[in-house]
């Protein structure tokens, strides 16, 4: 049902969405070529280029840009080339959200021809009418389930035959998701080893590296704050109190509490005394399974606490005012942290003093 | 008088692990039925001197055989998943994709026999009681309890149902093409349902979101009722929850109504022209009836139509993507029956009897002598066993099997 790819961008079109295959077979074309990235000519795009990477980490979105359709088309290759140059995953993840954004800014505005061959280059297979528009469930999955408002819960959706409704503006914001990932993809990708960035690249990736440092110590790591019984989510705590009290918790809450409380930065032995607390249990085997969460055995991956909607299917969620819009205990915690301290601060900077 | 009871205890567990055995060297080759993409698929044994061995891979089918001949286990599991290394350790696997799966089983099912036919056992004690499992004896404290679950012909009709709902939500709402799915009754108390394709490469996130939609969790009643009016056909979810509905007006009593929590006036109109207003809803659509009822009120039926519809899947084993299930073909080490194929289709299912057709015993006619301490009265093809309390008897093999593997047997012949 996937409409026919019979749409042909204009260069407008390929200013917008300068990541399409169509734009690098433009710019083939009017003879742009990156051999020429040292020449004087090329200045204005390596600026715009840096300016796109600039806008991402500053205000999170690029800008739009149209005025000049060519240097707009030819300045997006080149700051994914800067990109890779400086490595630093923070940026790859930011710069292809604003990236993204752009794009679902523009699209919101489009007529259904484009967001039509959009989709469908991006994989979709959708059905676009006026106001709403159809998509297979395996592609809705595949980018809703990482939502977490409920109103792209699945069990929300009326499906028929395979097919969700929903709005032109819901599959925009899947197809922006879409371009993220596709995005993060490219800009991820290791350049050969070595690759040496050309001279007029130079200050720009010193400006970039340091900026990047700079945002680092700003939000810095917010785990590690601490044990505060009171600030607990009520799903930890309902375990935790059960466990005090010799209680049998089900495998899945023993996880969760585990690695919760290695989290917010008790160590192994602490994490360890709790669980033995409890009468049938042996030493040897849960220090095995804390040191297993904690990352010291097998995968040598630390283990997060399970999100909220995890622990809603097992049915170890208690909501209380505090879960309001929070997707993960952890979070919560902090929450409660900040009330537990006396309401001040935003993130993580106060927290780290608390 | 223990030691003796020791000895009985293996005896019937030498006699059960030679009938497994006997099955593996003959019978199980028309049976087994191996996972597609063999290969690349991590299998599971629960052995009879063992234990559990896990992580094993096998080249062919025959390989698989071989090993089942060479073993005879009490259970057998391979992963849904296929992997680029099956025999690796969990970290070195290399998840490819794996096939979605879901389980029903009685255990996850009220029905009301289960308070006749359940019991629990104290080890430290003996002390046994009916019923729900608590979290220690009430006798003696100790928390080291056995279930002793039995399975009957309601609590598999009421799995078989179960599934049902289940085949028909998958195709009619998702869309999902018999040729892609298979029906297996498990070998005790419910059904597994396999979805090949490209559901293959579905990643945890979005297995959740399709269990969460079959238990109607996270179900917004407000959300739902605006998608409802949307959506253009009243074919698939849409026509689930109306039916629902239908059903839940046209067949509750007022007490039921109030507590759904609807309006006294409401209440009143359907007890005195129940008819007329169903066929109201029946002829003037969703919508018309909607305004009729009112906001609230129509909330509050959708959430119950929500949690009504439902079905009862186990959702651990449709989320975990490393899930070993059973392998079509083997043996039940609960009940001597087999996990076999029941089809693809929703008339498939509803012809299928286990007890006739997952007995591949049921030819065997040489008698068995055991003692049985305890079993309700139960049905093997068309034949009625039981019940039994404290006696010995004798029984075709078969139903010898089920009792012996129940644990509420042993041989005294």
């Amino acid at each position: 049902m996937a409409l026919k790819e019979s749409y042909r961008f204009t260069e407008r079109d390929l200013a917008k969405y300068p990541f399409l295959r169509e734009a690098s077979e433009y710019l083939e074309e009017v003879g742009f070529t990156v051999k020429d990235i040292e020449a004087e000519y090329f200045r204005p795009i390596i600026d715009r280029a840096y300016s796109r990477i600039v806008e991402a980490m500053e205000k999170g979105v690029v800008s739009l840009g149209l005025g000049e359709p060519r240097l707009e088309i030819a300045s997006f290759p080149v700051a994914v080339l800067l990109v890779r140059f400086v490595r630093d995953e923070f940026l790859v993840r930011r710069y292809a959200l604003a990236e993204s954004l752009r794009a679902r800014e523009l699209l919101e505005g489009e007529p259904k021809s484009l967001v039509g061959a959009l989709a469908s280059r991006l994989g979709f297979r959708a059905e676009i009418g006026n106001g709403y528009a159809k998509l297979y469930v395996l592609d809705y999955l595949k980018y809703a389930s990482r939502f977490h408002d409920p109103r792209w819960k699945l069990v929300n959706r009326v499906l028929d035959r395979g097919w969700v409704t929903l709005s032109r503006r819901e599959l925009v914001r899947l197809i922006s998701e879409a371009i993220q990932d596709s995005l993060t993809k490219i800009l991820s990708r290791p350049l050969p080893g070595d690759a040496k960035p050309p001279s007029t690249f130079e200050a720009k990736i010193i400006a970039i590296t340091s900026m990047l440092s700079d945002r680092k110590v700003k939000y810095g790591g917010w785990t590690d704050v601490g044990f505060v019984e009171d600030a607990l989510p009520p799903c930890v705590k309902a375990m935790y109190t059960a466990l005090r009290g010799g209680k049998h918790l089900p495998h899945v809450a023993r996880f969760t509490l585990a690695s919760f409380l290695l989290n917010i930065g008790l160590t192994v032995d602490d994490v360890v005394k709790l669980f033995i607390s409890t009468p049938d249990s042996d030493e040897r085997i849960t220090r095995y399974q804390v040191e297993h969460i904690a990352g010291m055995r097998g995968s040598m991956t630390k283990y997060t606490p399970p999100s909220c909607s995890t622990l809603k299917t097992h049915g170890l969620c208690i909501e209380d005012e505090l879960c309001r819009e929070v997707k993960h205990p952890l979070i919560r915690y902090r929450r409660g942290m900040r009330r537990v301290i006396g309401g001040g601060g935003e993130g993580g900077e106060k927290l780290r003093e608390a | 008088m223990e030691r003796s009871l020791e000895r009985l205890r293996e005896d019937t567990r030498r006699f059960v692990k030679n009938i497994f055995s006997k099955y593996y060297s003959s019978l199980a080759s028309t049976f087994i039925e191996e996972p597609p993409r063999i290969s690349g698929r991590e299998f599971g044994f629960n052995l009879f001197d063992k234990g559990i061995v896990r992580h094993i891979s096998f080249k062919s089918r025959d390989d698989l055989l071989e090993y089942l001949k060479a073993n005879s286990p009490s259970d057998c599991y391979y992963s849904s998943a296929f992997y680029m290394n099956p025999s690796a350790s969990m970290d070195g696997k290399g998840w490819i994709g794996a096939e979605l799966t879901f389980d029903i089983d009685a255990d996850h099912i009220h029905t009301d026999c289960k308070a006749e036919h359940d019991r629990w056992v104290c080890t430290s004690c003996r002390y046994e009681e009916d019923g729900d499992i608590p979290e220690r004896c009430p006798n003696c404290g100790g928390d080291k309890l056995e279930e002793r679950v039995w399975f009957c012909e309601r609590c598999l009709l009421a799995a078989r149902r179960e599934t049902m709902k289940l085949i028909e939500i998958l195709s009619s709402e998702f869309g999902v093409e018999e040729d892609n799915m298979t029906i297996y009754f498990s070998g005790h108390r419910g059904f597994h349902i396999h979805v090949s394709g490209e559901v293959e490469g579905l990643d945890q996130n979005s297995r959740r979101e399709i269990a969460d939609y079959l238990l109607g969790v996270g179900s917004d009643p407000s959300v739902y009722f605006e998608r409802m009016i949307a959506a253009m056909d009243a074919g698939g979810a849409k026509l689930r929850i109306l039916r629902a509905i239908y059903d839940l007006l046209s067949s509750a009593s007022p007490e039921d109504l109030k507590a759904i929590g609807l309006k006294r006036s409401f209440i009143e109109s359907i007890v005195e022209d129940r008819d007329r207003i169903l066929g109201r809803m029946l002829e003037g659509g969703f919508d018309r009836f909607a305004r009729e009822v009112g906001l609230t009120s129509i909330r509050k039926l959708i959430a119950k139509a929500v949690e009504y519809s439902s079905v009862k899947i186990d959702s651990v084993v449709t989320l975990d993507i490393h899930r070993l299930i059973r392998l079509p073909g083997s043996l039940h080490g609960k009940t001597g029956l087999m996990k076999s194929r029941v089809g693809s289709s929703l008339e498939s299912l509803e012809g299928y009897d286990p007890l006739s057709e997952a007995t591949p015993f049921r030819d065997f006619r040489d008698h068995v002598k055991l003692y049985v301490y305890s079993a309700p009265k139960f049905r093997i093809e068309d034949e009625s066993y039981g019940p039994f309390e404290g006696e010995e008897v004798s029984l075709p093999l078969q139903p010898a099997l089920l009792l012996l593997c129940k644990g509420v047997a042993y041989i005294s012949g």
